[in-house]
């Protein structure tokens, strides 16, 4: 008797459970707007692969991952991050505070910001002339880095801009990127005050610090080595395409343009950082002192783990896409499809959300 | 007459916390909890760092990651763990599925286990991870995450039954026999009892490594969200304080899905024991 009742029970549980679960189901798909576009994390290094096979309809990913798919014929670009921001900074340079003010660390800083825009003007000059032999060096040491092909190493190129200063644009970008985050609840207003920041631009004011680039303009190359530096960077990344130049030797007679200004530059992780959120926890670890990063997951951690950092220099603007398989023509052919995305937080994620707000999506992630 | 009753206290004191009751199991977890927690707050409070938030601070975390959805993923942690458990079962049931077969053939034939061994031993030793993002390939996203978990979970059982099946001692075997058993009696009466207590061993573990294996699992494209994404994301991301969250979740599932485990064998045991 007593099993009995039991048993009517659960079932009855059973079954009250399942009922409710359905009718969640069907309300909660009753409510999506017919407006939504998914994304999902998907690696740069995947993106091609997901979006040939129909895994994904679209990426949203960083040179040389967005010319790899476009190369290959398997994609093309929906929009660039430039045609949507102007200019926009992407990679920077950052330094651990407390190793940047000590002992004579801040003239290597300088001096490693020195050989930053000498590379970038180097790779400037040489890309905007295809005929001279400087323009197939690049291409070649781009592929070599890379692993990629001079073919894919010329159309990613064609789309970053090579540039180290810190202009007053850079830097309303940069608060710019903040006041999103704020919105989009990455980073909060009480967080921000909690580190000592009234607002946005107060915080990249702080956070910018152009004395070491103001300190490089007059430096000159060194004979003898000053001083050793470790470095943080990300695998095969072409925005930091500067830092390759100045590592090769054979353009520098024989030394690292590092070391023609002076500096020995180590990492200890030869192979690259996958990566800005890895890069920035290098910086907390200690294990890094300079990096070549995003500015994104530099401008968070700073206030979400409160990893003590300043940016230094920029790397490079612009060079991002938003990638589509050949059967999509306009953003309104993503309706209730997925978007691959290296992560909330980077900075192709927040084009992929600004981007699509302004077509009037919201963005959700996929399954959900 | 006063010594007499502290000497009494002392010795039912004594009683209690040397016999193995439930008030000494409850005492001493409790005990062990609260010495943990003051520690890890002494800790935080000494290293004074974002990546080792407090214990009030992470509580706080995970009452907010309940209450509503995430900011990043725009999912609450009961979505997240929704997401995750369908992953980890579908993974583990076909590890189970896989496995307990496998491990059977093994310990029952000699041919087989030659077979199988070589493959068995050097797939094993790979870690899970590595497959992730070639099974996210091969398979899509439904069950490239899964198969992860899957290849995890699997080689515990394998070996734990194998080795279960190869403990049975011959004389059970001869004796049933010769009292006129047929194959599928003494697979029954002799081979499933003996090898039970070894399967669960293995189900424990490839539970525990299944687990291990969610973080890996959904790094990419984990569809409805899930544990591990959030984990990860907010290892790498912070606020740290939300990943030791999802880092409690997990462990209280991780706690779950072994007990009912222990629970379903117990019941098992019980139910064959005659």
């Amino acid at each position: 008797m007593e099993k009995r009742t039991l048993t009517i029970i659960a079932v009855i549980a059973v079954v009250a459970i399942v009922i409710a679960g359905v009718f969640a189901f069907t309300t909660m798909n009753g409510n999506k707007p017919n407006k939504t576009v998914y994304y999902s994390i998907v690696a740069p290094g995947l993106q091609k692969t997901a979006i040939s096979n129909g895994t994904v309809s679209a990426g949203v990913s960083w040179e040389p991952y967005v010319s790899d798919s476009v190369v290959a014929g398997t994609g093309k670009i929906l929009i660039w991050s430039g045609d949507v921001w102007e200019n926009h900074p992407c990679c920077v340079i950052a330094t651990r505070t407390a190793w940047a003010e000590s002992g004579n660390n801040a003239e290597l800083l300088a001096r490693i910001i020195k050989a930053d825009i000498v590379a970038n003007q180097w790779l400037e000059n040489a890309l905007s002339d295809p005929t001279s032999p400087n323009y197939t060096k690049a291409l070649e040491i781009g592929a070599a880095f890379s692993g990629r092909s001079t073919v894919v190493v010329e159309n990613a190129t064609e789309h970053i801009k090579f540039v180290s200063e810190i202009t007053q644009q850079v830097k309303d970008y940069m608060a710019f990127y903040v006041d999103q985050f704020i919105d989009l609840n990455i980073v909060t207003s009480a967080k921000l005050q909690e580190r000592g920041f009234s607002n946005s631009t107060n915080y990249i004011n702080n956070i910018v610090d152009l004395s070491y680039y103001q300190a490089a303009q007059t430096i000159q190359p060194s004979s003898t080595i000053l001083g050793t530096v470790s470095m943080g960077y990300l695998t095969g990344d072409l925005h930091q395409f500067a830092r390759v130049i100045a590592m090769n030797t054979t353009l520098w007679g024989g030394q690292t343009l590092f070391e023609m200004y002076g500096v020995t530059v180590t990492t200890p992780n030869p192979a690259g950082f996958s990566a800005g959120p890895a890069v920035m926890t290098a910086f907390a670890a200690n294990a890094i002192d300079v990096a070549y990063l995003g500015a994104p997951p530099a401008l968070q951690q700073r206030i979400n783990a409160g990893t003590d950092i300043k940016i230094v220099a920029l790397a490079n603007a612009e060079g991002s896409a938003i990638v589509v398989a050949n059967s999509i023509n306009t953003f309104a052919d993503l309706a209730n499809k997925t978007v691959a995305t290296p992560g909330p937080g980077s900075i192709q994620h927040l084009l992929l959300i600004y981007y699509a707000n302004q077509q009037g999506y919201e963005i959700r992630l996929a399954g959900t | 007459m006063e010594d007499q009753k502290g000497r009494k206290f002392v010795k039912r004191l004594k009683g209690l916390l040397l016999a193995d009751t439930m008030y000494r199991q409850v005492l001493f977890t409790i005990i062990s909890l609260v010495v943990f927690i003051a520690i890890w707050q002494i800790a935080s409070v000494v290293l004074h760092s974002d990546y080792l938030p407090g214990p009030g601070k992470v509580w706080d975390a995970l009452v907010t990651s309940f209450s509503g959805p995430d900011p990043i993923f725009g999912t609450t942690m009961w979505e997240n763990i929704w997401a995750s458990v369908q992953r980890f079962g579908l993974g583990f049931i076909i590890a189970f599925a896989i496995g307990v077969p496998a491990g059977l053939l093994m310990g029952f034939s000699r041919t087989t286990e030659i077979l199988l061994k070589p493959i068995v031993e050097i797939f094993r030793p790979i870690p899970p991870i590595v497959w992730v993002p070639i099974f996210f390939v091969l398979f899509s996203y439904i069950w490239g995450p899964v198969l992860a978990i899957t290849i995890g979970a699997v080689f515990p059982i394998i070996t734990s039954v194998s080795f279960g099946v190869k403990s049975v001692d011959p004389i059970y075997y001869d004796a049933a026999k010769t009292q006129g058993a047929s194959r599928l009696q003494i697979f029954n009466k002799i081979v499933v009892p003996f090898t039970l207590p070894y399967m669960m061993t293995g189900v424990r573990i490839g539970l525990g490594v299944a687990w291990m294996c969610i973080v890996a699992a959904e790094m990419i494209m984990a569809i409805g969200g899930g544990l591990g994404l959030y984990i990860w994301y907010y290892a790498f991301n912070a606020p740290i304080e939300n990943a030791y969250a999802g880092i409690i979740v997990l462990a209280v599932l991780g706690l779950s899905t072994v007990s009912l485990a222990e629970y379903i064998e117990n019941y098992i045991l019980k139910t064959r024991g005659e």
